[in-house]
Parts: C-alpha cells; sequence; structure tokens
C-alpha cells in the first residue's frame, strides 16, 4: 500500500497525475520541484525505504530511449530500451536494482506520449531491419499496470509500428490489459522465471513460479508470444533437477508456436554494484558461495557459467529450435 | 581530551536513539518519559542519558546554528554507530490547528526552497506526515497544510549524515495558529503540547527501535571478527575482507564456533584463506542451510 506520492509541480494538473492520485484516495501529498531531489539524495537507506517505498509522479525530460547494453537482445540487430518507470514492487535479491538506485521509492514519469514520440524517431533512425524496445529494464513491465495503465496506451501505439517489437518483462500475473486485448505478434511477454525452490527463497513478494507458468499458459492460449527468460541461472544446491523440472512443466504447458524467444544468462554484477547488494544484505545465503572477481565483474566463473548454460540448452534441444534460444551476456 | 573521555563513557552504551531538542521545555517530558538523567556539567549543551534504553539527549537552543552545533558536537563526543536513530521534536506553527496535533516531517526546506530534505521512514499509521519550513526568525504568516519552525532543515541535513535518511526523525507539535496564540507560547504551554501526545511519542519510539534493530543486525561487527582483529595484524583491504567473508560465512555456517573454524590460524592471511576454503562449499540452497 502507498501511504505517500510526491508530487512533481510540473505535472500536478497532468491528467495521468490525477488518474493515479484517483488509485490512492487516502495517501498524503507532498509537492516537489524534481524527482531528483528526493530519488537521488546519497543518504537514503534503500533496505529500509524498500519496507514501505513511496511513489513519486515525474516528467521525463530526456533519455527517453537508450541503446540497450551489448549482449542483450533477443533477435534483432538493434535494440533499445525505454524506462517509464524506475524501480519494481518486488524485492528479489539478485536484481541489479538493488545497487542501481540509492531510493526504494518508484518513479512513475506520467509523460507517456513523450516516449512514444522518442520511440517512433528511433525507429526513423534505424531505417534498415526490425528493433526490439525492452520495457522491463528499470521495473517490471505488467506489475504496476494497474495503477499505471501504460501498456494500455503503449501496445496501441506498437500495433502500428510494423519494424517494432516490443518485449514486456514481467513476473506478475496482472495480465489485465493483455487479456482484454487482441494479441500484438510484435508484442512479446517475457516471463522471469527460476526454480520454483529458488524463486521462493529469492523473489521476494513476486508472485510464484507456479502462478507465473499459469498466467503464461493463460496468455499463450490467447495468442499472444511469449518469452522465457532464465536470467540469472542460479547456480544451487542440485540444480540440474531443479532446472531439468522447470523447463519440463513449461515446455508441458505451452505449445512450442507460442514460444518466441528463450533467453538465458549469467549472475553477472560488476563489483562495485555487487559490493553496494551484498552492503544491504550481508545474510543473504545467495552470497555466501564464493564467487569470483575478473575484469570487474563479479560472477561464478566461466566453469560454472557454461556448464550450467550448456546444461540448460541441452534440456531445450530438440524441443525449441535453436534460432529462438539467445544467450544474454549483458553485465547490466 | 574531553572528547576522548566522554567517548570511553560511551563504552559499553548500547546507542540508539538520540533526541536533539531545541528547548529545555520541550525537552522535560522526554526526559522524564524516558526516564534520562543529567550527564557531568562539563558539556558545551545540556546532555541527558538513559544507559539502559540506549537513549541520549542534548538541548541545543533555539535555531538552525545551534541544532547543527548539537547534532555534530554529541555525534563526535560519543562516537555513534550508523545505527542510531536521531529525533527532532519540539513545537511548530501550522495555520490550522488543531493545537497540540503531532505531525510527522516528510519534507522539510528553508524560506526560499534553495535546500530540501525528506528525513524519516514514514510512520504514517501512528502520525501524520507533513511538509515543514525551517525560519530564521519567528513569525506568523502561516501557508495552509505546512508546519514552521527555526531547528529542523540543518537538524535533518546532519543527522541523515550520521545516519542515514530513514532513520532521522522530526516530530512537531502545533503549538500556535496566529500571533496571538504565538505571543502566548510559555514553558508549561510547551511542556503540556508534548505531555500530552507521550502515548503516541511512545509508540513511535517503539517504531523507530525496532528500525534501529535491523540496522544494527546488518551493520555491526561480530565479536568473533574483533577478537580476530586484535589477534592478528590485518591492513585495512584485508580487514573489509574479514569483514565481509565473516558475514558470508556466518550466514553458510551459522552453528559453527568461528574460533573452532579459525583454530589452526597463525596470520590474518590464515583466516582469509581458512574462510575462502570453507565458502566453496556453501553452495545455495544446499540441505543444511
Amino acid at each position: 500500500m502507498i501511504d505517500t506520492i510526491f508530487i512533481e509541480q510540473e505535472i500536478l494538473d497532468h491528467e495521468r497525475t490525477k488518474v493515479v492520485l484517483s488509485r490512492f484516495p487516502r495517501s498524503r501529498r507532498i509537492i516537489i520541484s524534481r524527482y531528483q531531489e528526493i530519488f537521488n539524495k546519497r543518504t537514503q537507506n534503500f533496505r529500509l525505504q524498500k519496507k514501505q517505498p513511496a511513489l513519486i509522479l515525474a516528467s521525463k525530460h530526456k533519455n527517453f530511449v537508450l541503446p540497450a547494453p551489448a549482449g542483450f537482445g533477443i533477435g534483432t540487430e538493434k535494440n533499445f530500451y525505454f524506462s517509464h518507470m524506475y524501480n519494481c514492487l518486488y524485492d528479489c535479491r539478485y536484481c541489479f536494482l538493488q545497487g542501481m538506485y540509492s531510493s526504494a521509492n518508484y518513479v512513475l514519469f506520467v509523460n507517456y506520449e513523450d516516449f512514444y514520440s522518442q520511440i517512433e524517431t528511433t525507429i526513423s533512425d534505424n531505417a534498415e531491419g526490425r528493433i526490439t524496445f525492452f520495457s522491463g529494464y528499470d521495473c517490471d513491465s505488467l506489475a504496476f499496470e494497474k495503477i499505471s495503465g501504460f501498456l494500455k496506451t503503449t501496445l496501441p501505439i506498437f500495433s502500428g509500428l510494423e519494424r517494432a517489437d516490443l518485449e514486456l518483462r514481467t513476473k506478475s500475473v496482472q495480465l489485465e490489459p493483455l487479456l482484454s486485448m487482441e494479441p500484438q505478434q510484435n508484442c512479446i511477454v517475457a516471463f522471469s522465471l527460476m526454480p520454483e525452490e529458488l524463486a521462493k527463497k529469492l523473489d521476494n513478494k513476486a508472485p510464484s513460479i507456479s502462478r507465473r507458468i499459469a498466467a503464461l499458459a493463460r496468455l499463450a492460449e490467447r495468442g499472444w508470444p511469449i518469452g522465457l527468460r532464465f536470467d540469472p541461472l542460479i547456480y544451487s544446491y542440485d540444480w540440474k533437477d531443479k532446472y531439468e523440472r522447470l523447463v519440463v512443466s513449461l515446455l508441458e504447458i505451452l505449445p512450442n508456436e507460442s514460444v518466441h524467444s528463450i533467453s538465458y544468462g549469467p549472475l553477472r554484477f560488476p563489483k562495485k554494484m555487487y559490493s553496494e547488494i551484498f552492503k544491504l544484505y550481508p545474510d543473504e545465503d545467495l552470497f555466501s558461495f564464493s564467487m569470483k572477481e575478473a575484469d570487474g565483474i563479479v560472477s561464478y566463473g566461466n566453469g560454472i557459467e557454461d556448464e550450467m548454460s550448456d546444461f540448460l540448452l541441452s534440456q531445450l534441444s530438440g524441443v525449441v529450435s535453436s534460432d529462438k534460444i539467445f544467450q544474454c551476456l549483458s553485465q547490466t | 581530551m574531553l572528547i576522548n573521555r566522554e567517548k570511553m563513557l560511551g563504552g559499553g552504551f548500547e546507542f540508539s536513539i538520540c533526541w536533539v531538542i531545541a528547548l529545555p521545555s520541550e525537552a522535560r517530558p522526554i526526559i522524564s518519559a524516558f526516564k534520562l538523567t543529567k550527564t557531568d556539567d562539563e558539556a558545551v549543551f545540556p546532555i541527558y542519558k538513559n544507559k539502559g534504553s540506549g537513549q541520549l539527549l542534548i538541548i541545543s537552543g533555539v535555531g538552525q546554528m545551534n541544532a547543527a552545533a548539537a547534532t555534530s558536537y554529541i555525534c563526535g563526543r560519543y562516537n555513534f554507530p550508523p545505527w542510531v536513530a536521531w529525533i527532532n521534536i519540539g513545537i511548530a506553527g501550522y495555520a490550522e490547528g488543531p493545537l497540540g496535533r503531532l505531525f510527522q516531517v516528510a519534507k522539510v526546506i528553508n524560506e526560499s526552497e534553495t535546500r530540501v530534505a525528506y528525513p524519516g521512514f514514514r510512520l504514517s499509521k501512528l502520525v501524520p506526515l507533513t511538509t515543514l519550513i525551517t525560519r530564521e526568525q519567528p513569525c506568523n504568516d502561516y501557508n495552509a497544510d505546512t508546519l514552521y519552525d527555526m531547528e529542523g532543515l540543518a537538524f535533518a541535513e546532519l543527522a541523515s549524515r550520521f545516519s542515514c535518511n530513514e532513520l532521522t526523525f522530526l516530530f512537531k507539535v502545533v503549538s500556535d495558529s496566529n500571533a496571538k496564540q504565538l505571543r502566548r507560547i510559555k514553558p508549561l504551554y510547551v511542556e503540556k503540547l508534548l505531555t500530552q501526545n507521550m502515548r503516541t511519542i511512545f509508540l513511535l519510539v517503539d517504531e523507530v527501535k525496532e528500525l534501529v534493530k535491523e540496522e544494527k543486525r546488518r551493520l555491526d561487527i561480530s565479536n568473533d571478527v574483533e577478537i580476530v582483529l586484535s589477534k592478528f595484524h590485518f591492513s585495512a583491504s584485508r580487514k573489509v575482507q574479514l569483514i565481509q567473508k565473516y558475514r558470508r560465512w556466518k550466514t553458510a555456517f551459522p552453528n559453527t564456533p568461528f574460533s573452532e573454524a579459525c583454530a589452526n590460524a597463525k596470520s590474518a592471511g590464515d583466516v582469509i584463506h581458512t574462510l575462502d576454503e570453507m565458502l566453496t562449499s556453501a553452495v545455495f540452497d544446499r540441505p543444511s542451510s
């Protein structure tokens, strides 16, 4: 429950601000000049703040669309991301967002139209080939939809963009407006997945894996292209058995033709980010195992990474066409 | 010398909350309710403490300069750990009344709005939140829905540096809504305003203490580490390594005594090496974890 909403003076009268505020009639509203004056303060305590994040309604002024990090993609040559929101409702222990911002408050940029305009500019600036836009980089694409209504306005925009794909990355089982709209073949609903036992320990506040699988099955049935994201792959006791069971349960329920793409990636952090996340959660068992640091990146090391990747591929081979499978090696 | 002596006096003191309060009349209800007693008279500002509850209180005097000086003074004097919560409580003007209503400050600015802070983990289930303007001089032209005081901003800016934003709290009791009421403010009246809110203040302090406990658990350095640090020479970077690896090791092997695990270590390097060796087996989600 959001008890406090900070609102930039500039967007007080914005229609979308009014809609969001109407969802929280009992919240305390506090006017601010710019969101950075609260979001970027250095003395904030992310961990305590995460217990009770506030919502910040703001207007984004620049950097609406950015190139995706190298190694991040699902088949198209050109990849971009945009963030209409910073931070996530969920509290996943491995998530880079915990080391990314000094604040755990949610920032929602209400000027969606400026994002759309920049997306169209990006498409015309890149005249050839398909382009993928990723929306779930700094937030979960679906989890806040009931409040933000972002997809409800974004999906119709993308239905008119012939050369563009949109990836919605999510752990949410909140499926509106997808269930009540006609499926769009250029909109991939991509679910982040890991074995249930691990998700129970790491994906705090997020829906269970079985609920995510049920949700993706419903969307597939409706005709939405589905993405499966095994990113990060978590090294754990008996991991082969756990991932095998996960893959089997997915392939059992999901028709092959519904699978748009599968991507996987190792657990990796830039050294500074790892250090920040460890400081926040020093008693997290995930960080007990010795990880390796090389070239400023903390990871399980090539041996474990390769073994896990090879195993996952072996589970998928013969079932899912290899041209639908992508390795994600981005280092956030 | 004095500071060193006080730091020694603070040894063994389980710090949890430090109150910074402008006026003696604002402080008296807190001193009485939390059974604080005055420390020695050599201090530049009057300081009260209760060792049992880990609370300290300093009376700063009126104004931002005094609030900043007192906050820095007591922090330096007692060498507070970073999990200490800081509370500024006192009276404030407010256009709408009712007099005696207690607020938590969620935003504090100066009059020209060139400085701003957003202090505190919000305790909105217990008290309403509002904005505070810190002024240089007393004044009674109040905007709607805004509190006015003379210390809050400087306190919020400084205390959050010594601890963190979420452990820096400003609570204000409405003392006046117009010029006539402002002129009538007397020490006994101020005491009464604070006293009538003590029930809520106790609840607020309980909540604050829970946050302090959580932060202490996160930040405190174990005795195990202190013992090893005193036994072997660790360079600064090795000390950081030790602290980090120890936390990981303790999470993985909560029931193993550290002295047993490091029984054969003869140097700082041996301790680090031993921890590293053990952590290679600390695979996530293993049956014993």
